[in-house]
């Protein structure tokens, strides 16, 4: 009877904050995400600390491994199990380095989270703003004709192109704006 | 009409709660969050061990208390890195929203009681 009572208690729990997040969104007018940044280190996670801010004083929950996984697991760990189970909305990379890279191969061909990635290359290896040549260019390709979301960030140092700080939260700005309206208009 | 000020000050009150209430919809963080209440510096493994989820989606879910103010962490070294979780002020807030009952009103006999204390204190 006590277990039954308290498991009862659970799920009204479970209810109650389901109810009040809908209800903030609704009087936003925006859902609300869960996003991890991901990227190398040095100044690719000062960037990413820098968009974490941004994204979290808009209501967002931006995730930077580095500084938000707990020491025993390090951010290295971040298995693709988890990136498939968990309730994340989406995935940004960075790729400024092979391990990057590396990670993009994998969660590029992975079904279940290749639709939440987001990818942010330099203008120099994205296959619109430079001829494809290379492995990855050729990979950043596929990607970008079966999910689109290939993204050239530069900050103005070589093309008209945003910085990762100006393109993350208007992509994530207009995300959570259709998620909350036209939910199935978006893959994820 | 309210003031452009206000009308912003309120958006980022309701911009902090989605952002709370975004990290706590999920089973497996609600049950991290109360028990990091019941038990203030918990460690990682113990959270993982006391909730049995594998470590590595532990971390996630961690991290998303952590990023969103819910939880704050400390890192000790005992021999090796141990990971500790308190409520924050933000996170003893809304334990206290979602759980904390209200008073019950008091009943006819109650009352009477009280009202006889308080005619002997006069």
């Amino acid at each position: 009877m006590m277990e039954s009572r308290e498991a009862l208690s659970k799920v009204n729990t479970v209810r109650r904050v389901h109810r009040i997040r809908r209800e903030a969104e609704q009087r936003l007018q925006r859902s609300g995400l869960v996003v991890i940044l991901l990227g190398s280190s040095g100044r690719g996670l000062d960037e990413r600390r820098d968009v974490a801010h941004v994204l979290a004083r808009r209501g967002i929950v931006a995730l930077v491994p580095e500084d938000d996984f707990p020491v025993e697991i390090g951010p290295s760990v971040l298995e693709v199990d988890v990136l498939e189970r968990s309730d994340m909305d989406l995935v940004f990379l960075s790729i400024e380095s092979w391990g990057a890279a590396a990670e993009f191969g994998q969660f590029s061909s992975n079904p279940k989270i290749a639709p939440k990635l987001r990818v942010l290359v330099r203008p120099e290896y994205h296959p619109v703003h430079s001829p494809p040549g290379s492995y990855l260019t050729d990979l950043y390709l596929t990607h970008l004709v079966r999910h689109g979301h290939v993204y050239p960030v530069d900050g103005g140092r070589q093309a008209p192109v945003p910085s990762a700080k100006a393109l993350i939260p208007m992509l994530v700005e207009r995300h959570r704006e259709i998620k909350a309206f036209r939910p199935l208009n978006i893959t994820k | 009409m309210k003031k452009l000020a206000d009308r912003e000050e309120m958006d980022l009150e309701v911009l902090d709660r989605l952002k709370a209430y975004t990290a706590l919809d999920n089973p497996i963080r609600l049950r991290a969050f109360r028990l990091i209440h019941e038990s203030p510096g918990v460690p990682f493994n113990e959270i993982a061990r006391r909730i049995r989820i594998e470590s590595g989606l532990l971390a996630y879910h961690m991290g998303v208390l952590k990023a969103a103010g819910v939880v704050d962490v400390t890192y000790e070294r005992d021999g090796r890195q141990v990971t500790s979780y308190r409520l924050g002020a933000r996170g003893e807030e809304l334990f206290s929203e979602l759980f904390h009952k209200r008073p019950r009103p008091t009943s006819k006999a109650g009352k009477a009681v009280l009202r006889s204390v308080v005619t002997r204190q006069n």
